[in-house]
């Protein structure tokens, strides 16, 4: 075997470096999906007489729903009945500081290398934990209140802001939108409320920290974020999870509304656990996440790293309604050993003179599938629509896929439509050049697949930025096709 | 009638059409037709949850009651009636068929070329021969594809082409299709098949004409297989009545260092969907496909293509354009499939639409399914107008708006012409393009 054929095996074996279970009592509600246990969800979340009703009708919607199964991944059926569908650490009485927090909790944190303490400390970022399904610890809460920006959980939200959570909630993805979305409207435990006033810019990035916990519960997480006339703000999402066999199922959704002149930045950094090497365990990520750019000049901008779960299903999308709205979406999935992805975007031109751009760069190594599937629709209305897409792939290994699936549907002539996508791998030549130089096949790999996915880097704030740049490395630094 | 009552009345009329059949009906070959209308009677047409027809809707297909075409009588009136319609090729050699079936007195069968073999397909199936392990009586492929396992079903009518080892047939193959005007609408499988061996070359021009406003449906089944070392240009000009529904499967396999080049140019039909599926199974092997669709009114035009990379070292290359008028609407969906062991393959697709009124639609999806890493894949789709910096210079010059529109869009077609390798044709397909282009711009 050839120095390179065995660095490539070394480095893509590389075995998930953050897999640990944290032993916290947790209060677990049965398995199985009833009435009764939305009922009892609700219950246990104090929630309004409202809410449960919107629940139950999520749920009675997603019993007449058929689980979709057009996206180019494979697993094993899943059985609803056999998941446990509340899951809350056993301290209810939020903690109002740092050090009610129980101390193992933070030693999980420190052990994923969140800097909660140090963020604190060295401010900037406002940290919102999601430890399942509960939020346990709240930052900056304070500062932000004098902007009157709220950002707390969703829980706490339907209790203290429920004339915005009504007014809000679901106004981008209805219950019935589709089959994730429903359960996930159904049961959703918790997620986080954010809601930026008019006027106002918000001064820090805000940040969740999404950590899956409690052996075989699933994950349905809400986050609404809410930005008014000439508001800014800009919302951090990363999760890293404990290694386990059990397949586990996420379905969240994420929210997001612009009005007049109002602009949302939403980072993501995903490295949720991706199974082993022959694919067993893993999280099943399928998730909803849509912005609406309801106001004149409004903006949402999505930027992702995918590096994790085992199987991917995300389409974070924009309707751009407003005249002279701006949709972005920035991705990079990384597939590797047996992982599935298929990610893209939807860019739904309704306004007049919206403009839209994709840049997706999908990388897949080992035995993965990597599927970039987006749509671009220009509606009738959306005169001087523009879009420009550009999807590339890179692959790593022989036996691994990269797919583009496109889909360009346009009701106006005035619109202008580009569509590009290259496939390639990288080039023993470039690899041979850094080596002529003394650099190790590694980092040569490290170095041009970080090149290749520059442009998506570039959008995430700086902190996030640093740490995607690692992630990539664990992922597959130095494998070479 | 709805989908269930449209697949009994294909059930009812197989029944009508095994009694035709008499001794044959004991046939190997017959054995597969009622095996493709079980698959077809279970597959269904496809709705529009079907992703490869995700923008087809076949209501008004479904919903029209055909009859099964009828044996027209062979008469000279009926040849010139057809050539009316045709492109003028001076130098091809033509096929007539009349309502999908072949007309072998009034074709130019006495001075074929050597080396190219023409047999009328009634007569190939009486002696049980059609080569049923080809690309279309596949059962997956049956079971994928309704309209072929429907064609199957009805195959009786069309024409087997051979054409020998080393041969070089200079003369363009001409199979026109005619439709002619009839009281109720009627329904034609024809199938053509086509064995080219090894070294040969050929080219053939498939047109499809029918009177204008009359309404049938043309439901095509195309197989093509490309020897070793072998080069086949196949043309299909695609002019129906514009009340006409035309669905057209088209096969092709291509061996070792074979090249298969097909060229599609679009202009008739009420619904169109053309679908050609590409296997490169040798290495070396090369495939080429341009198209231009160019509906008005309220036509609907839906292209598929696969290009499938099954071995090493193979290339393809792909450029769609469509001009879109009116209340049209086009779909373009171009599938480029790299196989696992499929290293080194190189394959470009591309897709450029142009909108020409408010009311015209676009759907367009290239996709890429790639399992190899060692590859050259690209595609590319663009949807736009006509450039406002280039009406203006050429109105600045003198000449008028629309005349100026005719010119540019013109130019944006004929790209796809001039890769036409036949010049006598070229010049054909020119004119009636420069002539289809000059009439959506007077309106």
């Amino acid at each position: 075997m050839s120095t390179d054929a065995q660095d490539l095996e070394k480095l893509t074996g590389q075995e998930y470096k953050y897999g640990f279970v944290t032993d916290i009592e947790s209060d677990t509600v049965p398995k199985g999906l009833s009435e009764d246990v939305i009922r009892m969800i609700s219950a246990k979340k104090n929630e309004p007489e409202w809410m449960l009703e919107w629940r139950l009708k999520a749920y009675r919607m997603w019993l007449k729903m058929e689980e979709p199964h057009w996206a180019h991944v494979e697993y094993p059926a899943i059985d609803y009945q056999d998941i446990s569908y509340y899951s809350a650490p056993k301290r209810k009485d939020g903690p109002k500081n740092l050090d009610e927090v129980d101390p193992e909790l933070l030693a999980t944190y420190e052990k994923l290398g969140i800097p909660l303490k140090e963020q604190e400390l060295l401010a900037g970022v406002a940290v919102d934990a999601v430890f399942d399904s509960v939020s346990v610890a709240t930052t900056f809460k304070g500062k932000l209140k004098d902007l009157g920006i709220i950002f707390c959980s969703f829980s706490e939200a339907v209790l203290e802001h429920p004339e915005l959570v009504q007014r809000f909630l679901g106004s981008v993805v209805p219950q019935g939108d589709n089959f994730y979305a429903a359960l996930n409207s159904a049961v959703f435990t918790d997620g986080s409320f954010v809601y930026v006033p008019k006027g106002v810019r918000c001064p820090m990035e805000l940040s969740t920290y999404f950590r899956i916990n409690s052996l075989g519960t699933g994950q349905f997480e809400r986050t609404l974020i809410v930005a008014e006339e000439g508001a800014y703000v800009s919302y951090l999402e990363g999760c890293t999870a404990p290694m386990r066999d059990e397949n586990q199922l996420h379905a969240a959704v994420v929210e997001l509304i612009a009005l007049d002149n109002a602009e949302i930045k939403y980072s993501t950094v995903q490295n949720w656990y991706p199974g082993d090497k022959e694919g067993k365990g893993g999280i099943y990520n399928f998730v909803t996440k849509r912005g609406k750019c309801a106001g004149v000049n409004s903006k949402i901008s999505w930027t992702q790293v995918e590096t994790g779960s085992s199987i991917t299903w995300k389409y974070p999308s924009c309707i751009l309604q407003g005249d002279n709205s701006v949709g972005e979406f920035y991705s990079v999935a990384v597939t590797n050993n047996r992982q599935q992805a298929d990610t893209g975007t939807k860019m739904i031109h309704i306004g007049k003179n919206t403009r839209s751009t994709i840049v997706s760069k999908g990388i897949s190594a080992g035995r993965s599938q990597n599927t970039y599937r987006g749509q671009v629709k220009i509606m009738k209305g959306a005169d001087g629509a523009r879009n420009y897409s550009q999807c590339d792939s890179m692959l790593m290994g022989d036996r691994c896929g990269a797919h583009t699936f496109p889909y360009i549907e346009n009701r106006n002539s005035t619109a202008q439509l580009e569509h590009e996508a290259t496939t390639s791998k990288i080039g023993e030549d470039q690899i041979f050049y850094c080596n002529q130089r003394g650099i190790s096949t590694e980092d040569a790999v490290n170095m041009i697949v970080n090149g290749f996915c520059k442009e998506v880097f570039r959008e995430l704030p700086m902190e996030f930025a640093v740490e995607a740049q690692k992630l990539l490395g664990i992922s597959l630094e130095g494998s070479v096709g | 009638m709805t989908k269930e009552q449209s697949i009994h009345s294909y059930q009812e009329q197989f029944a009508a059409f095994e009694k035709t059949l008499n001794g044959e009906s004991g046939s190997s070959f017959h054995a597969l037709r009622r095996e493709a209308l079980l698959q077809f009677a279970e597959t269904g047409f496809p709705t529009l949850r079907n992703e490869d027809w995700r923008y087809t809707n076949l209501n008004p297909l479904t919903g029209t009651a055909f009859a099964m075409a009828i044996q027209p009588a062979e008469s000279a009136m009926l040849r010139s009636q057809a050539k009316a319609h045709a492109l003028r090729i001076p130098d091809a050699l033509t096929l007539l068929f009349v309502d999908g079936h072949f007309l072998p007195r009034l074709s130019d069968l006495g001075s074929l070329p050597e080396g190219l073999e023409v047999r009328d397909l009634p007569a190939v199936l009486r002696e049980d021969a059609l080569p049923v392990g080809s690309a279309a009586t596949d059962a997956t492929v049956m079971r994928n594809n309704p309209f072929t396992a429907l064609n199957t079903a009805f195959t009786r009518q069309g024409v087997t082409l051979s054409v020998r080892r080393n041969a070089l047939i200079e003369q363009p193959l001409h199979l026109l299709f005619f439709s002619t005007p009839a009281a109720t609408p009627f329904v034609a499988h024809p199938r053509v098949v086509i064995d080219v061996e090894a070294n040969a070359q050929c080219s053939f021009v498939e047109q499809y004409v029918g009177d204008p406003g009359a309404v049938y449906f043309n439901n095509v089944v195309t197989d093509v297989h490309v020897g070793e070392n072998a080069v086949v240009q196949h043309i299909k000009i695609q002019d129906e009545s514009t009340a006409a529904f035309h669905v057209a499967a088209n096969y092709a396999t291509v061996a070792r260092s074979g090249h298969y080049a097909n060229h599609y140019i679009g202009l008739g039909g009420a619904l169109l969907r053309n679908a050609i599926h590409a296997v490169l199974a040798g290495e070396g092997a090369h495939c080429t496909m341009n198209g231009v669709y160019i509906p008005g009114g309220v036509q609907h035009m839906d292209h598929f293509t696969v290009t499938d990379h099954a071995v090493p070292n193979c290339t393809s290359h792909e450029l769609y354009k469509g001009i879109l008028t009116d209340e049209t609407r086009g779909v373009f969906t171009g599938k480029i499939i790299v196989r696992q062991d499929a290293q080194k393959t190189d394959a470009r697709q591309a897709n450029n639409n142009l909108l020409l009124s408010e009311n015209a639609q676009i759907d367009t999806r290239p996709q890429l399914e790639i399992y190899a890493d060692d590859v050259k894949c690209t595609h590319g789709a663009t949807v736009g107008r006509i450039n406002d910096d280039q009406l203006f210079y050429l109105e600045s010059r003198g000449i008028d708006r629309a005349q100026a529109g005719n010119i540019l869009s013109y130019a944006f077609a004929s790209d796809i012409v001039t890769r036409i390798p036949l010049a006598s044709l070229r010049e054909a397909i020119d004119d009636r393009l420069y002539r289809r282009l000059e009439e959506s711009w007077k309106k």
